[in-house]
């Protein structure tokens, strides 16, 4: 029953309660690390939630498990929808118990002079900057360097869907084939977040071709990926293709320092990204 | 034993949901949260727990309301509620079918719900009902026309790591003996209980094996 994709082994069903493995601090000197649906208690590491055990190389034990009830996570890219506008912040919701804010500072080139105008109802992709349990989360739309790598508002004219939180997981893989599938049948990528939702600016191909013929001069057709993008084009869409991956521009915060022996819990593993299916997808049809 | 049947993701919207039926019994559960409630059922230090159980015909009287009790104070044995402070989670349970076992159905729709939604729970839970007879027969899983022959009722809930009693209901008179002879009966049958959970969570979760 145990099955490897890449870094990640799947080691069984684990229900809540099951033992996952013993680990006392004080006596074993290899570290673990306790992901998500695990909890530490009493030297016994048990799994809180039923789902796949799983265990990275990195000796980092998480259970993976179907959810539909997003539960917000620092640092994870989300889609909010604007609620209203409470002084400073606009009050966002992410589909959490709570509902997010974000300052109206928190976007790149924003200043009090050019503040961030958004309408209600207008869709946003951010990053959860705080998120635990007895704070109200907060977004942001800019990284540490005030640059807005790809977040920011979402455009006009697409449509927003939710999907459950395994899928969620999916399809921020960039080479998830559920992706690439959308991506041949749209002008821009869609953009998919952890909050079990996801955006896609829906064009029709044809709507997509015309565009591209429009601009030609401007347009490169991007073999790699199969899909047609215009040149210089810096819209936030399109850092889904850049999520995890290493030539594109990624969010850079600070790592919690690691204590020596002590078990941590991660927030979410980072191997995540890397974990589904691998499959290739047909080539981009001929325009005529 | 009675057959137990289960089906998970029972309902699309909400968060999680189970049809489980414990021979001709059969009761739907459905948990929404942690989610956003009203002030007043805001705790601060914990998550407010609420099950609400409807009969399958007419209104929940006093019978409805004390069998939500029952399953609100072991829900809430097992819940890590302190996950998830100011918030709410709804355990709503709707009777489908009546045959005597409406208790330990519910108890254990509520279990499947609960791990269908990805509540974080410290273990698992089961109902197991039995009743004795006249004669001083136990019967684990009796239909109606069993128990309402019977001298006694006795449900036990027990959790999945070592099984003890999270909680224990009884109708009727049992002496002390009778009573444990009643535990450990159910107790046995319980493992089976908790072995079904098992084989249903295997059966979600087998196609995401690769």
């Amino acid at each position: 029953m145990t099955a490897k994709v890449g870094n990640v082994r799947t080691l069984r069903v684990a229900l809540p309660g099951d033992e996952v493995l013993q680990f006392n601090p004080d006596k074993d000197k290899d570290r673990i690390f306790i992901g998500p649906g695990l909890r530490w208690k009493e030297n016994i590491v048990r799994a809180t939630r039923p789902g796949l055990l799983k265990k990275t190389t990195k000796n980092l034990y998480y259970v993976d498990t179907h959810q539909k009830r997003y539960i917000p996570q620092k640092r994870e890219f989300v889609i909010g929808i604007v609620m209203k506008k409470k002084g400073d912040n606009y009050v966002i919701d992410i589909g959490a118990s709570d509902q997010a804010t974000i300052s109206y500072l928190a976007f790149e080139n924003a200043s009090k002079k050019t503040r961030k105008e958004m309408k209600l109802g207008d869709l946003l992709y951010g990053q959860l900057l705080v998120a635990n349990k007895d704070m109200e989360p907060e977004l942001v739309c800019i990284d540490v360097y005030n640059r807005a790598v790809g977040m920011g508002t979402l455009p006009e004219g697409g449509v927003m869907f939710t999907v459950p939180l395994h899928v969620a997981r999916q399809i921020v893989n960039p080479n998830n084939p559920f992706l690439k599938t959308i991506k041949r049948f749209n002008e821009s990528l869609p953009v998919p977040a952890l909050n079990t939702r996801v955006s896609a600016l829906v064009l029709g191909k044809r709507a997509a071709m015309t565009e591209a013929a429009k601009n030609k001069t401007e347009v490169t057709a991007d073999r790699e990926h199969g899909d047609v993008r215009r040149k210089d084009d810096y819209k936030p869409w399109r850092l889904s293709r850049t999520w995890g991956s290493s030539d594109g521009a990624k969010m850079t915060s600070p790592r919690p320092v690691r204590r020596r022996g002590t078990a941590r819990v991660c927030s979410r593993p980072s191997h995540w990204a890397t974990a589904g299916n691998q499959s290739s997808v047909p080539p981009l049809p001929q325009s005529p | 034993m009675s057959q137990h049947k289960c089906e998970l993701n029972f309902l699309s919207r909400s968060d999680g949901s189970a049809l489980y039926s414990i021979g001709n019994t059969v009761a739907l559960a459905s948990v929404n949260g942690p989610g956003d409630t009203k002030k007043s059922n805001r705790l601060y230090n914990r998550s407010h727990l609420d099950v609400v159980y409807s009969p399958c015909t007419g209104q929940p009287m006093i019978g409805e309301r004390a069998l939500e009790a029952i399953i609100a104070r072991t829900i809430e044995q097992v819940v890590l509620v302190h996950l998830h402070p100011r918030t709410a989670i709804n355990v709503t349970i709707q009777e489908m079918q009546s045959d005597g076992l409406a208790l330990s159905t519910s108890v254990n729709a509520a279990c499947m719900a609960l791990m269908d939604a990805a509540i974080q729970m410290n273990n698992t839970f089961a109902a197991v009902t039995c009743c004795i007879t006249g004669d001083d027969i136990i019967k684990i899983e009796p239909t109606e026309a069993e128990i309402k022959e019977s001298v006694a009722v006795a449900t036990f809930v027990f959790e999945g790591l070592s099984l003890q009693v999270l909680s224990a209901h009884q109708e009727g008179r049992l002496n002390e003996e009778t009573f444990q002879s009643c535990l450990s009966k159910c107790q046995i049958a319980a493992k089976d209980v908790f072995n079904f959970y098992r084989q249903t969570m295997e059966k979600k979760y087998k196609d995401d094996i690769y």
